[in-house]
């Protein structure tokens, strides 16, 4: 599934890559952040996606240009509340994994977010092996 | 009122700004200073991702608000029900999770600009009191009975042309005529060919410098690939291939192979079926039929087998829907068909 054997700096060619190249999708507001989970993940062979704000994160779920495999949501973006985006985010995949970063969500808001079907959650900041192998137990 | 001095002065320097990026909506330039200078409502219509939250920004920034903030609320990611409080904010116990009182956007951005994202979501309840705001510039938080005055300028975006909207009955008529004062359309990124090589160079120079990376060319291929994508998400799907691309991009040249996937396979369909030199101008997984017609009737032979073997592919072997999309007769068809001997044969 995941171009785990390519290696760091291997360019993906046009043979290696027939059929779908797993995709992520993540909505990070802080810019360091969210690059920084984009490089790890795309060094990885994930096609990445990505959104800083509620309203971007929106437009790309309307219209992916890769089917989407993963979302990764941070809870607490500027402009609406992550628990809003998930809402949103169910109405158009109900089965879709996402998986919540949080700097710090409230107890309430993580029992929310479980029960609108939060694959699992970390904590900022998360190791780059950890952020992988999260993100490959959350691919169906 | 403006004297004309100023006027000229944001006009060229918004044509500038439009020049460099979007020459496509340089026709805009004369309109958008007068909504840089004067205090209109301003409606902006267009596809997700053309850029309305872009030119929401450039109108604040070159009108006298720029040293005020410009907020957006995004009509369409909120719930309905904490729609009403993310606009009027609440006071303290107005409901149940209300423990603190709440400045809602209209209150928020004071005497700057706040653009409206996809009003188009617009709850009809929420319409009615965004129509009071408009008239009157009153408001009462939610729970409280103290009236307030919106002072801002107010900026709408929608995502459909709210005159459908109306005539369905899910917009106020009385809200659009306030809204459509002064009202800009952004067609989508695939009817606007010319900005996307200039948009291109500059996402990738923005993220080659992001990155760290040592980016200095743009391979031909790669400008042609993009042209040929259909880009349903426009510039923000744009965006986002860039930025894959160029994270994926180990030397200082950014070539098709970093592309990701869907773009390289899109390109890879279209000039299989397509002669060089002819870039087809519509999104369809199919050879439109004008285009068909027009490369049936100049490329007979080897390339018309190529294409009806091609089309016939696309289709499922389905000859009823590989006519149409050839824009030919389903007799007409069988008969090429047959002179090119690809009836009743397998297609590989």
């Amino acid at each position: 599934m995941t171009n785990k054997t390519t290696g760091r700096d291997e360019v993906v060619t046009l043979e290696e890559s027939e059929g779908h190249q797993p995709t992520v999708l993540v909505i990070e507001d802080n810019d360091l952040t969210r690059f920084g989970m984009a490089e790890t993940l795309t060094r990885e062979g994930y096609l990445v996606l990505t959104a800083a704000s509620g309203h971007d994160a929106l437009g790309i779920l309307r219209q992916p240009f890769s089917a989407l495999d993963v979302v990764i949501l941070d809870v607490q973006l500027p402009d609406a509340s992550g628990i809003d985006i998930c809402a949103r985010l169910r109405e158009l995949y109900p089965t879709l994994p996402v998986i919540v970063c949080t700097g710090g969500a409230t107890p309430e808001e993580v029992a929310q977010l479980l029960k609108l079907g939060v694959h699992r959650y970390f904590r900022k900041p998360i190791a780059s092996d950890e952020l992988l192998s999260v993100v490959e137990a959350a691919l169906p | 009122m403006m004297s004309p001095d100023p006027f000229n002065t944001v006009l060229s320097a918004l044509a500038q700004e439009l020049q460099k990026h979007t020459p496509s909506l340089i026709s805009l330039a004369e309109r958008l200073t007068l909504a840089a200078t004067h205090d209109v409502l301003v409606l902006l219509t267009g596809e997700t991702g053309t850029g309305k939250t872009h030119l929401a920004r450039l109108i604040h920034e070159f009108s006298p608000r720029k040293v005020h903030p410009l907020l957006v609320v995004p009509c369409g990611a909120l719930s309905p029900n904490l729609l009403e409080s993310e606009f009027f904010g609440h006071a303290r116990g107005a409901f149940t999770g209300a423990d603190r009182t709440k400045i809602g956007k209209l209150e928020a951005a004071d005497s700057g600009t706040l653009l409206l994202d996809e009003i188009d979501a617009l709850p009809v309840e929420a319409q009615a009191s965004l129509l009071r705001v408009i008239e009157t510039g009153a408001f009462e938080p939610v729970g409280s009975n103290e009236t307030k005055f919106c002072q801002a300028r107010i900026i709408a975006a929608s995502n459909w042309d709210l005159e459908d909207a109306v005539a369905q009955g899910k917009f106020r008529q009385d809200l659009y005529y306030r809204l459509n004062v002064l009202a800009f359309f952004l067609p989508p990124l695939r009817e606007r060919r010319q900005d996307i090589e200039a948009l291109a160079r500059a996402m990738v120079a923005r993220f080659a410098a992001k990155f760290g990376k040592r980016l200095f060319v743009v391979s031909p291929e790669v400008l042609q690939a993009l042209q040929i994508f259909p880009w349903p998400g426009n510039i923000r799907q744009l965006e986002n291939v860039l930025q894959q691309a160029v994270l994926v991009c180990p030397g200082s040249e950014l070539l098709f192979e970093h592309l990701p996937h869907p773009i390289r396979d899109r390109t890879a369909r279209s000039l299989s079926t397509i002669p060089p030199g002819c870039v087809p101008t519509k999104e369809t997984d199919l050879i439109e039929p004008e285009t068909g017609k027009r490369i049936l009737a100049k490329h007979l032979g080897a390339s018309e087998r190529a294409i009806i073997k091609q089309t016939l592919a696309a289709t499922g072997n389905s000859r009823g829907r590989a006519a149409s999309a050839l824009g030919i007769s389903r007799v007409t068809l069988y008969k090429k068909m047959k002179k090119y001997g690809l009836v009743d044969s397998p297609l590989r």
